[in-house]
């Protein structure tokens, strides 16, 4: 009887596991073969040697800095800034979450029409990232609220008695109480950071935007374009592996701080 | 023992629309996409010139005025290629019994705009009929 | 022992307190502003974007198709493949989850190339179909569905089980009742996703008339001006409904912290 409920899971399941298989799986097998063949049609095995011509490119390592640089300021803003939020819209019954939580769903293509009206003349890549901050604070503020929701409140109790300030109880309790969640938070928006391609292009309406926001789905799309595939491979071959590399030092970060 | 501290939070207001509303607004909005993708063209070309039009022949006499003639110029225009009256002025050669013929003035592959139920610019959009 | 009385959520008269509440709605405002400029800016283009550009009218319902099939299919596809996960005893269990994740938090560009030519040798690359399949198959919705679906109530499927042997039954009747706030939030996150779909028909489509509405706004220059204002009021407007009719259903998403 248990083999045969096990079986019919199994089942459930083969619709979804052959999709993602077909549609992305072996792409992405494919995409590690391309990146180690020289051409599509000679496909000779030359190791290496992609990866190589990639890393010497000036204009990946461009891509590269900006793109850390996104991660590194961006994430970095958005996190304390939607922590320090989320923390007065909770504990302040303050009500303006609806504002906060709209910007996440509009479409973006509805909103780089009026980022680009207002920042016509913006030198920098300054847009890109108040745009990257606008579109994110939501999904951080609903799940750190979530998490201050399911939070023990006993702990708040016990710090009255000793007689806790209201900002000191909140840096020493329940920031970190929350840390699993915040950690959560990082990884998001270091994924979402990378999602922020779509806005970037269309705010600049071109494939080459400026030096400062040339980031490295921009160097892939143009390879993309010009047919390189080698290149392309190799770089999204790196990218992955990097995100894979985060995504598991978050992973490890989160189990140390669970209790 | 009581509660000794304040845990119940002010409710908080959420945008309380009644969903009869916003079943009305979507039921209007859906029907007038669909009513102006099916009858937009006809509403927009119904305030247009609507042009006969022939190439090279004898062009009858109202379709010259003050020396000036319109061709039909073709352009693309929002995505699609539309159909535009373009003025040219002419000389008029000979004159026969249906109208004029140009000498010069228009290039030989234009279609000159002979018949219009509206008074046409430069630059107008138009619509052709047969 | 008496116990300090202690509020604990601020008192409301203080003065900081109300400086503090008024920054925060200033902050609101700014987030909502972007939106309030685009409709106040689309006034007076209307005529110009419903009537004499037509090539809006494929796109917008374009856009509301692929949202409406994808968003539809993916339910259909995920649910069971969820509760087979989380439900089945095999070997790998973990390790499938874990490649989901990975998958999920890829941006586009790493797979973009593979499923290019994965499409085109299925011969599905100019199609409607070429552009829903592969999202159909997204991680996100499988994710977020498995959290949840660890958490429920065993017991509820067991006692279906006793009634029915089909697994579909017991999906529809055991599981489905209680993880309708998370069925609500994918729904409304894949929805929200397809809705904004740039890459996919641009880089897969050649055909206008297959082509999406932030393609429409990416080819700002081949439009007169000012239609866009009015294109980008129009896009939003489904989104806003659909958030308006479901969008209580999102607040009660918690526990979504913990990977």
């Amino acid at each position: 009887m248990r083999n045969r409920w096990n079986r019919k899971c199994i089942i459930c399941m083969l619709p979804g596991i052959l999709g993602t298989l077909v549609f992305f799986v072996i792409p992405y097998i494919r995409m590690l073969y391309y990146s180690v063949i020289d051409n599509q049609y000679r496909r000779n095995f030359t190791g290496l040697s992609n990866y190589i011509k990639t890393i010497k490119n000036s204009y990946f390592i461009l891509a590269l800095k900006n793109s850390l640089l996104l991660i590194l300021a961006g994430v970095t803003v958005l996190v304390i800034f939607s922590v320090v939020l989320s923390l007065f819209l909770y504990f302040g019954n303050i009500n303006g979450r609806s504002a906060f939580i709209l910007p996440m769903l509009l479409p973006t293509a509805a909103i780089s029409v009026i980022w680009r009206e207002i920042f016509k003349d913006a030198v920098t890549a300054l847009p890109v990232y108040l745009l990257f901050w606008w579109k994110n604070t939501g999904i951080c503020i609903i799940l750190l609220t979530a998490s201050f929701a399911a939070m023990d409140k006993e702990v708040f109790e016990a710090a009255a008695v000793d007689g806790v300030g209201s900002i000191r109880k909140h840096i020493y309790i329940t920031i970190p109480m929350n840390i699993p969640v915040i950690i959560f938070t990082t990884l998001l928006s270091i994924v979402n950071s990378f999602r922020i391609f779509k806005e970037s292009c269309l705010f600049y309406s071109s494939n080459y935007p400026p030096d400062c926001s040339y980031t490295l789905q921009y160097y892939m799309n143009n390879h993309f374009y010009k047919l390189d595939y080698q290149v392309l491979s190799s770089a999204a071959v790196l990218l992955s592996v990097f995100i894979i590399l985060i995504i598991i030092f978050c992973f490890k970060l989160q189990k140390k701080y669970q209790f | 023992m009581q509660e000794i501290y304040n845990t119940t939070r002010k409710k908080q207001e959420k945008l309380s629309i009644p969903p009869v509303i916003i079943y009305v607004i979507t039921i209007l909005f859906f029907g007038t996409m669909a009513f102006l993708t099916f009858k937009a063209r006809d509403i927009h070309e119904k305030g247009l010139p609507h042009v006969k039009h022939q190439k090279l022949g004898i062009i009858p006499k109202d379709a010259i005025h003050n020396n000036q003639v319109f061709i039909i110029k073709t352009m693309v225009k929002n995505g699609e290629e539309r159909t535009f009256a373009e003025a040219r002025v002419i000389k008029t050669g000979e004159e026969t019994k249906e109208g004029y013929k140009i000498a010069s003035g228009t290039d030989m592959w234009d279609s000159i705009i002979t018949f219009s139920d509206r008074e046409l610019k430069d630059g107008a959009e138009v619509v052709i009929i047969k | 022992m008496a116990c300090k009385k202690e509020k604990l959520y601020y008192k409301t008269s203080k003065l900081s307190f109300i400086f503090i509440k008024g920054i925060i709605n200033v902050i609101a405002i700014i987030f909502i502003l972007p939106v309030l400029l685009t409709v106040i800016k689309s006034a007076g283009h209307y005529r110009e974007l419903l009537f004499d550009c037509f090539i809006f009218y494929p796109m917008f319902w374009n856009s509301l198709f692929y949202a409406t099939v994808i968003t539809i299919i993916q339910m259909a596809v995920i649910i069971p493949c969820a509760f087979g996960l989380s439900n089945g005893k095999f070997r790998g269990r973990k390790f499938i989850f874990f490649i989901y994740v990975i998958l999920m938090m890829m941006p586009f560009q790493v797979t973009m190339l593979p499923n290019y030519i994965g499409l085109r040798e299925l011969g599905i690359l100019n199609t409607r179909t070429g552009i829903i399949l592969p999202m159909v198959f997204s991680p996100f919705g499988l994710v977020v569905m498995h959290q949840y679906m660890k958490k429920i109530n065993t017991s509820v499927i067991e006692a279906v089980r006793l009634e029915t042997n089909s697994v579909i039954t017991v999906i529809w009747k055991g599981v489905v009742p209680q993880v309708k706030t998370c069925i609500m939030a994918v729904f409304l996150f894949t929805f929200a996703e397809c809705y904004n779909m740039l890459e996919q028909p641009m880089l897969f489509l050649k055909e206008d008339n297959l082509k999406t509405l932030p393609v429409f706004i990416s080819q700002a220059d081949k439009y007169e001006g000012g239609v866009l204002f009015p294109a980008a009021v129009i896009y939003m407007i489904p989104v806003f409904l659909l958030y308006l009719s479901l969008g209580k259903n999102l607040e009660g998403r918690t526990g979504a912290g913990n990977l």
